[in-house]
């Protein structure tokens, strides 16, 4: 077989031919003598035969080692060979190196005769996807990567490209190698790809909503928290997934980004997709082209609901401490003012005063206890005491004891509720400072009412059940009303006309117990002509 | 003569306080539970000074401030405006034409107060 002989042996039979003439002669010469001696001594059919075996293995011979000598004298080859900045090696059909660069032998020594695979990755077989072994079926350019070890035992990574190295008839005699080490540019690649993977998972993970947006308001990517709440909304215009409506938001922070190229910020409230509402802090950043231009828009949102909550808890906690603290000074006058009235009135021995500023000070004692009442029920202290009773009795226990109140304020209390309710699930503590509260409030508003067209001011406590709405308590009075500008806090914020009577926790309280027993509170009213509170608890069960 | 105050609050605790610690130092007095209610009372009448809650129902006390000021007779009465809202002397000019003010704030201190009450009486 062609193949069986030793590429190493060619070159080295080539080497000497080519290097010495005279040894050629010489060796010619030798090779005649024993001929001439065979023919002298042998029988003529067996030199002949001799001499056909001998000449056939000389023309095979000499056939090899012509085709290892166009490989190696490649036309321009030893030009730039040794010179290249990378490896370059050319193997013979028996993938066997016949020829190494400079480069090549400075870092996997001189591999003349190997196999490539083995001088290259120091294994026994050939390398799938070989492109040397290409290069020698369709004789045509082939590239590919390959991880090799060179002699110091380190790994490197190649990008390989193979050229056929032809005879002058075309045939492909030995293929051409170049490999180029590309461990660097590779550990950059790979280094990049993490550094991209990485700000992939950022932008995936990061705890806040964060899409990108085009031109025409468009979502072309979002992140994972954005996908999960309010679904895969890529394509979707933003207005619509945050708004659920067909326009552009007005003062949209993302079109000021678009024009003018800057960070802008704005708080919101949005729509989830399950019907929540939910306050983000919104920040809209630009993404710039290679020419500067804003292509796109990033929108970073964070959900500061809770924030906001938290916020609202500490300016009301805030109020509560201010109002409190106004409300004790009051408080402490009237005591301070009671125990000067029983001085003075022990001092001049008059009884009368002396009662009198003992009634000042057992009115403030019952405001410091009412105001902790209130406050326990404001709170979370107060446990709920649910019990199933009838409210009938509580409406008319508040209406009895308001009733005294009310006359002595210049204010008519009616009552107008049936002799029973079903029973129902009520804490009746709470339900009797719930009315008591809209009581007080509907007193002092009678009281603080200037309008000077009203006869008399009344009051009137309502109340009804039916299967349908559930408990309804309603009080309505005829006093100053509501201005409507405190009507849109009245229930998160401290209401108080400063009345005589009132802590001004009122609403609170009573905005407390109606959460507390899952109904609702509402209110009607026109500033001077009166308002009416509507609690609402839910229907008795079915029996 | 005993000089006259009125007092202006809707308190009727304070009320009666102001009434016996004045009666006791022994000036005269009368009472008003709001500002309205006072503006009518000094149609016929001409305090020698006026204490005057903030807070009140109908007609506060900046606003009867402001009507006193505004007016021929009542401009130059000196007023002591008693209240326990933090800061209160906020809401009020800081040099205000007419007659002398001051600011005291709940709960006040008895003789610290008549001392304030006798300086603007220019006693």
């Amino acid at each position: 077989m062609p193949g069986s002989i030793d590429s190493r042996y060619l070159i080295r039979v080539y080497n000497w031919t080519i290097s010495s003439k005279i040894r050629v002669a010489a060796a010619g010469v030798i090779l005649s003598i024993i001929l001439l001696a065979a023919a002298i001594f042998l029988h003529p059919a067996l030199f002949a035969v001799i001499t056909l075996v001998i000449l056939l293995l000389l023309g095979f011979t000499a056939y090899r080692i012509r085709n290892t000598g166009v490989a190696l004298e490649y036309p321009g080859v030893d030009r730039f060979f040794q010179q290249v900045p990378c490896y370059l090696t050319i193997q013979d059909k028996d993938m066997r190196i016949i020829r190494t660069n400079e480069q090549f032998r400075v870092d996997f020594g001189d591999r003349r005769g190997e196999l490539c695979y083995k001088a290259y990755k120091g294994i026994e077989d050939i390398c799938p996807n070989c492109p040397v072994i290409k290069t020698f079926d369709d004789g045509k350019t082939h590239h590919t990567e390959e991880t090799v070890v060179t002699k110091d035992g380190k790994m490197a990574r190649m990008i390989v490209y193979t050229a056929p190295v032809t005879d002058e008839t075309g045939k492909v005699v030995g293929v051409m190698e170049m490999s180029t080490n590309i461990t660097q540019v590779k550990d950059l690649q790979d280094q990049l790809d993490a550094g991209r993977r990485e700000y992939m998972e950022l932008f995936e993970r990061v705890p806040c909503y964060i899409s990108i947006l085009d031109p025409e308001m468009r979502i072309t990517r979002a992140n994972k928290l954005f996908r999960q709440v309010f679904g895969n909304n890529i394509g979707k215009l933003c207005h619509q997934v945050y708004h659920d409506r067909d326009t552009v938001c007005d003062d949209c922070h993302v079109v000021k980004t678009f024009k003018d190229g800057k960070i802008h910020n704005i708080e919101k409230t949005v729509i989830k997709p399950d019907g929540d509402e939910a306050r983000l802090i919104v920040y809209s950043s630009p993404i710039l082209d290679e020419k500067g231009q804003v292509v796109s828009v990033m929108e970073m949102a964070t959900d500061i609901t809770e924030v906001k909550r938290l916020q609202r808890e500490l300016i009301y906690m805030g109020k509560t401490i201010a109002f409190m603290a106004h409300r004790i000074k009051n408080i402490l006058m009237g005591l301070e003012g009671g125990i000067f009235v029983v001085n003075t009135g022990m001092e001049d021995k008059d009884d009368a005063m002396v009662n009198q500023g003992w009634n000042m000070i057992e009115r403030n004692v019952k405001k410091v206890s009412q105001i902790v009442k209130d406050l326990l029920y404001c709170s979370k202290e107060r446990e709920m005491n649910f019990q199933q009773i009838d409210p009938v009795s509580i409406v008319r226990n508040v209406y009895e004891l308001y009733q005294g109140v009310a006359k002595k304020a210049g204010v008519g209390l009616r009552l107008s509720i049936p002799d029973k309710l079903p029973v129902g699930r009520f804490d009746p503590d709470a339900l009797h400072s719930l009315l008591s509260n809209l009581i007080i409030n509907a007193i002092d508003a009678c009281v603080g009412d200037a309008s000077e067209r009203k006869d008399s001011h009344q009051i009137e406590i309502r109340a009804w059940c039916d299967k349908r709405c559930g408990y309804v308590f309603e009080i309505e009075d005829n006093g100053a009303g509501i201005p409507g500008i405190i009507g849109e806090t009245i229930f998160d914020d401290f209401f108080s006309t400063k009345g005589r009577e009132g802590t001004g926790l009122g609403l609170l309280v009573a905005h407390k117990v109606i959460e507390e027993h899952d109904g609702t509170i509402t209110f009607r009213s026109s500033e001077g002509e009166g308002t009416i509170f509507k609690a609402v608890f839910p229907p008795c069960a079915e029996e | 003569m005993p000089k006259k105050i009125l007092i202006i609050d809707d308190e009727a605790d304070m009320q009666t306080y102001l009434k016996v610690l004045f009666e006791k130092a022994g000036y005269e007095t009368m009472i008003a539970a709001n500002g309205e209610e006072a503006l009518v009372m000094l149609t016929d009448m001409q305090p020698d000074l006026i204490t005057l809650d903030v807070l009140m129902p109908r007609k506060s006390g900046l606003n009867f401030f402001q009507a006193l000021r505004s007016g021929d007779t009542t401009k130059n009465i000196p007023v002591i405006v008693v209240s326990g809202i933090a800061g209160h002397r906020e809401f009020f000019d800081s040099d205000p034409p007419g007659g002398p003010i001051a600011f005291v704030d709940k709960p006040i201190v008895p003789d610290k107060f008549l001392g304030q009450v006798k300086k603007l009486l220019g006693e």
